[in-house]
């Protein structure tokens, strides 16, 4: 238990600065103010990592859902006007809607064919017209939905040709212009996301290098002392990187606990009702598990670079 | 086992602090190194106790080209050579009992045998009984027994000491050079740097003399001629 909380930084780690049999520090390194700067950075890395990268998975997700749930889907929608801009009797709609459904039904590529019921269409316009439509004096168009078989190989054109043999004025929607505009938006996005995650990695890495370089040069002599009674260089770097690695795990573990309040308000938020286009914001298992390990993932990094920097800065003494 | 062949010196582009050295010390040799201020003392000790390299010449410690050992055998070269620092050079956050214990501890020995062998020797130093002071808290005399011990507990292959018994009194001056004195006999290579002339002369040990970057070594009783033939001219 003391073991954990010293971990945790809930209590004071007695060994560091002592040097004793498992546990060596022959610097004074829990003397350092520069030991709250490191905490406080990792936690705030921990938190912008976490909320970046739920951001790219959360991208992922939409556009996955987006066009896994547009994808072989398409809409005939038979206008109420003609080409030339007249309006048609309701029964002609009605009519020609009938009958390319016929015709889309024989089709071999096509799966599923449905007829939108005049009460399904006032579902979908009501937004923009209001509840109260009058059904005797608007002009109401005629809808079919479509499901294309997974695979297979459609001749839109001659598809559009077919349909508008019955009705010149109809048009075949396969959502695909404002899908792929909305698809590459999310995808850019998804792309900023990851940039940030891979500079928010670099500013951590360059920061506790810095830090344990002020350290460094905080105790110089010392560390030359110890170079001069024979000490390795491994055996020096052994002690920083574990002194950063428990700093950096003191102030991930803060930093995540943080990030995952922020993240459960935020997909509070947005898991209203109301919501219709956005959908609700969750995580899978790899994506947990991933921003499970950051506190893991960002503690190794900083050790490593306590390392790589110790190393480095003792290649200079003779 | 020390060997020094035409070894140059130099900080940077100035000029050489030593000049065309030429050593040899066979195993368990002990020498005073005298010369005036400026002479190159430090710059000598700092080559023998590898925390620097000759800008010229061949250097040869423990029978070992110095310019061709990589870093760890450097390192394992360094824990056989004891140095008692002018200033001391203690960690100030560590007691003395762990100042002494740490070139033991850099060695990997075990607990048990560190705590038998550096509270035996802080006894032998008359420090016993601060063993857990830090060394803010003890006076400049002991600090330096501090600094002797850690130097001679790892029983070194090579000692180097720098002024040693600068701040204290005769009584425990001399006992140190005693104790350097029977390193020496169990096979250690002893090199004092001293200014104290009564001291070296109660020991009949060879003398280098630095001059201006250049060595000469000198037997106890042709430096005392010298010295006395100086005073007559």
């Amino acid at each position: 238990m003391d073991k954990i909380l010293r971990l945790l930084g809930l209590k004071k780690d007695r060994f560091l600065g002592i040097a004793t049999a498992k546990r060596r520090y022959d610097l004074p390194l829990d003397r350092n103010a520069g030991n709250k700067f490191v905490k406080i950075l990792v936690g705030l890395m921990t938190v912008l990592l976490m909320l970046s990268l739920s951001g790219a998975f959360a991208l992922s997700g939409l556009a996955e859902r987006w066009s896994s749930g547009l994808e072989g889907k398409a809409s005939v929608e038979i206008p109420a006007k003609d080409i030339n801009g007249i309006l048609l009797p309701q029964e002609d709609i009605k009519t020609a809607t009938q009958k390319i459904a016929l015709m889309l039904e024989d089709d071999k590529t096509i799966e599923t064919v449905t007829v939108l019921s005049e009460a399904e269409i006032i579902a979908l316009i009501s937004p923009w017209l209001g509840d109260d439509i009058d059904t005797q004096t608007t002009p109401f168009p005629g809808i079919i939905s479509l499901t294309f078989y997974k695979q297979a190989d459609i001749n839109k054109a001659a598809l559009i040709t077919n349909i508008q043999h019955i009705a010149p004025q109809a048009r075949l929607d396969t959502h695909e212009s404002w899908l792929n505009d909305v698809l590459r938006l999310t995808n850019s996005l998804r792309f900023a996301a990851y940039v940030i995650v891979l500079v928010i990695g670099l500013t951590t890495i360059v920061a506790i290098a810095g830090a344990v370089r002020a350290r460094l040069s905080a105790y110089k002599e010392d560390l030359e002392l110890l170079h001069l009674m024979g000490a390795q260089d491994n055996y020096i770097a052994r002690q920083l990187q574990r002194h950063t690695m428990i700093l950096a795990l003191q102030g991930s573990f803060l930093g995540f606990v943080f990030g995952l309040i922020l993240l459960g308000i935020m997909a509070w938020l947005l898991s209203s009702k109301d919501l219709t286009l956005i959908p609700e914001f969750t995580l899978d298992g790899g994506q947990k598990i991933i921003l499970f390990l950051i506190p893991i993932i960002i503690s190794v990094m900083a050790m490593g670079t306590a390392r790589l920097t110790v190393l480095r800065t003792l290649k200079q003494l003779p | 086992m020390i060997k020094f062949e035409h070894v140059g010196l130099r900080y940077g582009i100035g000029p050489e602090v030593l000049s065309d050295i030429n050593l040899t010390l066979e195993p368990g040799a002990f020498r005073f190194l005298s010369g005036a201020s400026g002479a190159g003392k430090t710059s000598l000790m700092s080559l023998l106790y590898l925390g620097r390299k000759p800008t010229r010449g061949l250097m040869t410690i423990f029978g070992k080209n110095v310019g061709q050992q990589s870093r760890k055998q450097l390192s394992l070269m360094r824990q056989n050579i004891g140095v008692v620092f002018q200033d001391y050079r203690l960690l100030n956050h560590m007691s003395a009992f762990d100042n002494v214990a740490l070139p033991l501890r850099i060695q990997g020995q075990s607990e048990v045998e560190i705590k038998k062998n550096v509270e035996e020797l802080l006894d032998w130093v008359d420090l016993g009984e601060y063993k857990n002071a830090l060394p803010s808290t003890l006076s400049g005399g002991q600090q330096q027994r501090i600094s002797i011990a850690r130097a001679v507990i790892t029983r070194p292959r090579l000692l180097l000491a720098d002024e040693p018994t600068g701040n204290l009194d005769d009584n425990i001056g001399f006992r140190l050079m005693t104790l350097f004195d029977q390193l020496h006999k169990m096979g250690t290579t002893v090199i004092i740097a001293s200014h104290n002339v009564a001291l070296m002369d109660k020991f009949d040990h060879d003398r280098l003399i630095l001059d201006k970057g250049k060595l000469s070594v000198h037997q106890p009783t042709s430096w005392i001629a010298e010295k006395m033939s100086g005073i007559f001219h």
